[in-house]
């Protein structure tokens, strides 16, 4: 089971803009632990299996779906520091210029 | 103004589940209660969408970074050499040179080691097993070369010749359960000979096949093992219908092939491997023609742990 924080929920989730240039995304990814950036890259861009993963980098796959869940939710976090330096806020997301992610 | 509605009792176990379900990864029973969770509830689905919307950014944005020349060729070397620490040995190379390049250049460096190296081996495996395969299905299911009562053995010996002898007896007693019907040297095409062992038992056909590798040589990356025995690396797929495990003994690659289980052929190549390794290493054989791999990637494989 994937790990889940209870505040992981829409409305307290900060927003993202809808188009993110690749540099943004980089810096954001940058930003990410290794431990959770490598699985995150593994899953998301080479699209591994998690039984993959966890062989690859020797690891419990419980640790790749925990790495995987946290490493995403970083990502976003990340992403969402972008939105605020790009202006928007809340009450932009309500306005359906971003979504919570 | 629009307000999403997030409902913990019914939304709780969806969240649980969303990265999962991103990647593919849940039972078909637990996609369809997702599914029909989505499709009712705007908050997980936007939740969702936007997960799909920052791992699709994330792919085209790596995709955008070229992977540094240096780097490349350090990859490549190591894959030549395919000593099995060489990737820790890389990853150290690889951070050294994004200490250089930056942060992130160091990150796709590492991603596009693992990602080479894998693949790279990956085709290499199948590219060889294909081998083991196409002989069995050639000589043994198409041209079905076997008796329904077993050849006696001094005969199938004396086909064999006095240095591959050996290998009958081996055979026999290595595989329990199973009968050898039939022995001999085939040359598929006329560009490359094998010995060919054609066994009976647990209610099906298998084949044990040895042909010279020739300086070919199956990666060495720990990922891509299926088993070891004695020491032996044994590495299995399933190509064109049947099971195949191989291993490389001596100057031989060796594959059994059948249409049992994949566990049921893993067991017989882990029995197999440690007693026929020894009588090949203290045979000199020499008589095979040279065995020419094909590094193309055969079209009709298919990965058991397929993405």
């Amino acid at each position: 089971m994937d790990s889940f924080d209870p505040q992981d929920e829409v409305a307290a989730e900060p927003p993202v803009p809808q188009e993110i240039c690749d540099e943004d995304v980089l810096n954001a990814l940058s930003k990410v632990a290794v431990e959770f950036r490598e699985v995150v890259l593994l899953a998301d861009v080479e699209e591994f299996s998690y039984k993959e993963i966890a062989e690859t980098l020797k690891i419990p796959l419980g640790t790749v779906m925990s790495r995987l869940s946290r490493g995403r939710k970083l990502l976003r976090q990340e992403l969402a520091e972008v939105a605020r330096a790009y202006g928007i806020n809340a009450d932009a997301r309500q306005g359906g210029t971003v979504e919570a992610i | 103004m629009k307000t999403l509605s997030f409902d913990s009792k019914r939304c709780e176990p969806v969240r649980q589940n969303l990265d999962s379900y991103l990647s593919n990864e849940l039972l078909v029973e637990t996609v369809s209660e997702v599914m029909r969770h989505l499709e009712s509830c705007e908050a997980c689905s936007q939740a969702l969408e936007s997960r799909m919307r920052v791992r699709d950014a994330l792919q085209r944005a790596v995709a955008s970074q070229p992977v540094p020349d240096s780097v490349r060729a350090d990859v490549l070397r190591s894959l030549r050499k395919s000593q099995p620490r060489s990737f820790l040995h890389l990853n150290t190379k690889i951070w050294a040179v994004g200490g250089l390049a930056g942060i992130a250049l160091a990150l796709f460096s590492l991603f596009g080691l693992l990602w080479l190296g894998l693949h790279h081996g990956k085709e290499l495996v199948a590219t060889i097993l294909k081998l083991g395969v196409s002989d069995h299905v050639l000589c043994t299911i198409k041209g079905h070369n076997y008796p329904e009562v077993a050849n006696p053995p001094d005969e199938i010996r004396k086909k064999l010749g006095a240095r591959y002898a050996p290998v009958v007896q081996v055979v026999q007693e290595r595989l329990p359960g199973f009968e050898v019907l039939e022995g001999h040297i085939c040359s598929p095409q006329g560009n490359r000979e094998y010995v060919h062992l054609i066994t009976r038992g647990q209610g099906t056909i298998v084949s044990v096949i040895l042909t010279k590798r020739n300086g070919a040589s199956l990666p060495t990356v720990k990922s891509l093992l299926s088993d070891e025995s004695a020491g032996l690396s044994i590495y299995q797929d399933h190509i064109s219908g049947m099971e195949i495990a191989g291993f490389e003994s001596a100057q031989y690659f060796v594959f059994i092939v059948s249409d049992l289980s994949q566990n049921e052929v893993r067991q017989l190549a882990r029995g197999l491997a440690p007693v026929l390794n020894e009588t090949l290493r203290s045979t000199a054989l020499t008589r095979l023609s040279p065995l020419s791999v094909s590094l193309a990637v055969p079209s009709n494989r298919q990965w058991r742990a397929s993405r």
